[in-house]
């Protein structure tokens, strides 16, 4: 009889175990999927303020210059790198795509801090405007300076031999590039493209200015303040702005309108 | 019907006809009178001899074609019978564009279909007569009674005529039974094909119908009326005419029947009115000989369906009328100009050749691009000089960036986030330099001239309506909702720097007195970048803006 009962307890114990085997499994795996969807709710928050700290250390260091950037929670971080844009060696190239009808600004004469334009020139005697392959058409502008005044030089370029790809009366474009003569003091050369994007870029013997600065923020949340709530994972989020000066397109032409200009 | 010789038989020749001394037949005592036709002929008795004849027919005329060098029947003409329908005239003339244009431009064929009941062979001659002249034909095909009689005249300049004349034919039969000449219901006219022509130039400034309206003052001395040539269309047979400054040409001579372009003053098919002075050609025709007077709907125009080649001497009077003061219009100086869609200019031929385009070179500024989805001119002259002096640069398709410039972009960039700018609501809140926002329509009434070193940036989310009695505005100058230049006034407006929109730009005005606009473009545009560079850096920093990645 008794080892009946002992057979019974056997039993009892078997499924038991199993059970509490069953349960811990099912437990275990709600509460590690509970953790992994507190883990990514946690690091979408950090990216959030990583981003943020960032973005707000490149408004940071534009009012004040400091490149350290600490959120007011404390909780999110930026470190800030700033260079300038400028020229390699007699190459001037942003490295960037204009889409057909955009403008690219290049220009020949520094700014200063607040923004004015200074006096110190691009300081040789022709300027090439180039596009590796560009198949369409160069509008360019030079804008200089002579005594207290500014003028305009305009020059226009066809690099395609099929003439309903061309602009009337602009010039053939020899090989890659068009060139410019710089007159007085240079300011200012845009390009526009026409019919075709490109990535386009100056070159010429003179000292380009620096055309602008270049910010990356690092932004960082997490990390020790996040260990003190029992995580290690610290999120880091990089900005890069470049800020260089531009003229409203239209401001390049006399009279522009999204619709039409009419003599009646 | 039939006839017997005396003895019964048919066609028997009689065998004792009297030759010397000639016997004067006298049917009236033949014995076997009563046995010929009615209408026999007593050929050949004397005495007791006598005969009839077998055939009695008369040939009939059944038709006639007329055809020309290349052997291609020649329709008759028809004319209108006045009542919305057409008739046939039966009148052709060799200056017609199927003799003209034929490989033998003054050759006829005739081709004549006659029938004679006792038989075709029994025709022995067709003749066609015209003008005196007898053209006898040739037996071409026949069959049964019909037969057709062919042949074709090559006339001659000795055949010229001024008078119109009938083909008359005439057939006759181996039986001497004849048609006579009768008339075939074709008329024909061999001629040089001049006609003299000769014509004045009208101002119908003040308006134009046909057929006299804006024909009766001529134009004056302002005319520039140099050369007159009338392009011949369709070869090379081109007439310089005769002008007579300001306002005449002729007498000089077209070939009837050709289509004609008047070129003036060594324009072009595209510019045919070239540098003259007006504009809105409308020509009048007045056929002299008949006194009809027309006006072609093209300018070009075949003279020959407006004067008649059938009177004595085709003349013809070619008047033209032209809009000599032109409509307003506009012109930029050291800059382009862009749009989205249409450019409608108004460079008038009348303005001096060295700044007769929409874009020219200004203070320091070269002129610029032209470039629109479309173009068209309202004063009519569509040279392809006009778009720019000396950069003729034009491209039809939009250059315009893709980013669409707003009042709100420009007053949440320099006012909201930078502070930069003052609203106001009328003309008279603007500042003297700096950006003004005017959130609704803004007419400027009155002049403003920039200070030097100074940039004014007007930024309007309405319209801007330039009023009639400013004469001089200087800015950059933004708006939503269109620009308006319009009306009239006695001075020029001069506008120092940038027009952008999102609307319209409509530079129509005009001078008080219209034939300034000749001349002197009503509104002027001078590109001005200093307002770029003097603009305070802050402003330049702003408008800069940024680019992340």
């Amino acid at each position: 009889m008794k080892i009946i009962n002992n057979f019974k307890k056997g039993q009892v114990a078997i499924i038991v175990l199993l059970v509490s085997t069953v349960l811990m499994t099912v437990g275990l795996s709600l509460s590690k999927k509970a953790t992994t969807e507190t883990k990514i709710d946690t690091n979408e928050e950090l990216l959030k303020k990583a981003f943020n700290a960032a973005e707000s250390g490149i408004g940071y260091y534009l009012g004040t210059g400091n490149t350290n950037y600490s959120a007011p929670d404390e909780l999110s971080f930026a470190d800030i790198t700033a260079k300038n844009i400028m020229a390699e060696g007699t190459i001037l190239d942003f490295g960037e795509y204009v889409p057909r009808n955009g403008t690219e600004y290049y220009w020949l004469v520094n700014h200063l801090d607040n923004g004015d334009i200074g006096s110190t020139y691009y300081g040789a005697l022709t300027l090439d405007v180039c596009s590796a392959g560009f198949t369409g058409s160069m509008e360019i502008n030079y804008f200089y300076k002579i005594g207290t005044e500014y003028g305009v030089e305009r020059y226009g370029y066809n690099f395609s031999s099929d003439v309903t790809r061309q602009v009337s009366g602009f010039a053939a474009g020899s090989g890659d590039c068009g060139t410019i003569s710089i007159i007085n003091s240079p300011i200012l050369v845009t390009v526009t493209p026409i019919f075709d994007g490109g990535k386009f870029y100056v070159e010429g013997s003179g000292t380009f200015p620096i055309q602008g600065i270049e910010i990356n923020s690092t932004g960082k949340s997490g990390g020790v303040s996040a260990e003190a709530e029992g995580s290690s994972i610290q999120v880091n989020k990089k900005l890069s702005v470049m800020r260089r000066y531009k003229v409203p397109s239209f401001m390049l032409s006399g009279v522009v309108s999204e619709t039409s200009v009419l003599s009646d | 019907m039939s006839c017997s010789n005396c003895d019964g038989s048919d066609d028997v020749v009689p065998t004792s006809a009297p030759v010397d001394p000639v016997c004067s037949p006298s049917c009236a005592s033949d014995p076997c009178i009563s046995s010929t036709c009615s209408d026999a002929v007593c050929l050949g008795v004397c005495g007791s001899y006598c005969y009839g004849i077998l055939s009695c027919s008369t040939p009939v005329i059944t038709g006639i074609d007329i055809e020309n060098g290349d052997g291609d029947v020649v329709p008759p003409t028809t004319v209108s019978d006045g009542v919305g329908g057409t008739m046939v005239d039966g009148r052709n003339n060799n200056c017609e564009t199927t003799f003209y244009e034929s490989a033998l431009p003054q050759r006829v064929g005739f081709s004549v279909t006659v029938t004679d009941a006792d038989g075709y062979t029994n025709i022995s001659t067709v003749e066609v007569r015209w003008n005196g002249n007898v053209y006898p034909l040739s037996l071409s095909s026949g069959l049964g009674n019909t037969a057709i009689y062919t042949r074709t005249v090559d006339f001659t300049a000795a055949d010229y005529t001024n008078g119109v004349y009938p083909f008359e034919i005439r057939v006759t039969d181996a039986n001497a039974r004849t048609t006579g000449w009768v008339d075939s219901g074709r008329s024909w006219k061999f001629w040089d094909c001049m006609v003299e022509v000769n014509g004045s130039l009208y101002d119908g400034s003040s308006g134009q119908a046909c057929t006299n309206v804006g024909f009766t003052t001529l134009m004056d001395e302002t005319s520039n009326l140099s050369s007159l040539l009338f392009q011949d269309m369709g070869a090379s047979d081109d007439v310089v005419m005769t002008v007579t400054v300001p306002n005449s040409f002729g007498t000089d001579y077209l070939i009837w029947g050709k289509n004609y372009l008047p070129i003036f003053n060594g324009g072009s098919l595209a510019n045919p009115d070239g540098d003259l002075a007006g504009t809105g050609r409308m020509t009048r025709i007045v056929d002299v000989g008949t006194g009809a007077t027309s006006c072609p709907v093209a300018t070009q125009f075949n003279i020959g369906s407006y004067v008649s080649p059938y009177v004595a001497v085709p003349e013809a009077k070619i008047d033209m009328s032209f809009v000599q003061d032109q409509e307003g219009w506009f012109q930029v100086a050291g800059a382009g100009v862009k749009a989205r869609l249409d450019v409608a200019l108004g460079v008038p031929a009348t303005m001096g050749v060295t700044e007769r385009a929409l874009s020219i070179d200004g203070l320091r500024a070269k002129n610029g691009l032209v470039s629109g989805s479309s173009f068209s001119n309202i004063n009519g002259f569509n040279d392809e000089s006009i778009y720019g002096i000396p950069n003729n640069w034009r491209v039809e398709r939009n250059t315009n960036d893709s980013t669409f410039y707003s009042y709100q972009y420009f007053y949440n960039n320099f006012l909201i986030k930078s502070g930069i700018g003052i609203t106001g609501t009328d003309w008279t809140g603007h500042p003297s330099e700096g950006v003004y926002f005017v959130n609704g329509d803004l007419t400027i009434d009155s002049d403003f001239a920039i200070a030097a070193n100074t940039s004014l940036i007007v930024v309007v989310k309405g319209k801007i309506t330039i009023d009639e009695s400013v004469s001089r505005v200087d800015g950059i100058y933004i708006s939503d909702g269109g620009i308006e230049a319009l009306g009239t006034s006695a001075d020029q407006l001069v506008i120092g720097g940038m027009l952008y929109s999102r609307g319209n730009i409509r530079l129509g005005r005009s001078f008080a007195d219209p034939r300034e606009n000749n001349t002197t473009p009503p509104v002027k545009v001078f590109y001005n970048s200093n307002l770029i560079f003097n603009m305070p850096g802050k402003l330049m920093r702003v408008l800069s803006g940024w680019t992340g990645e």
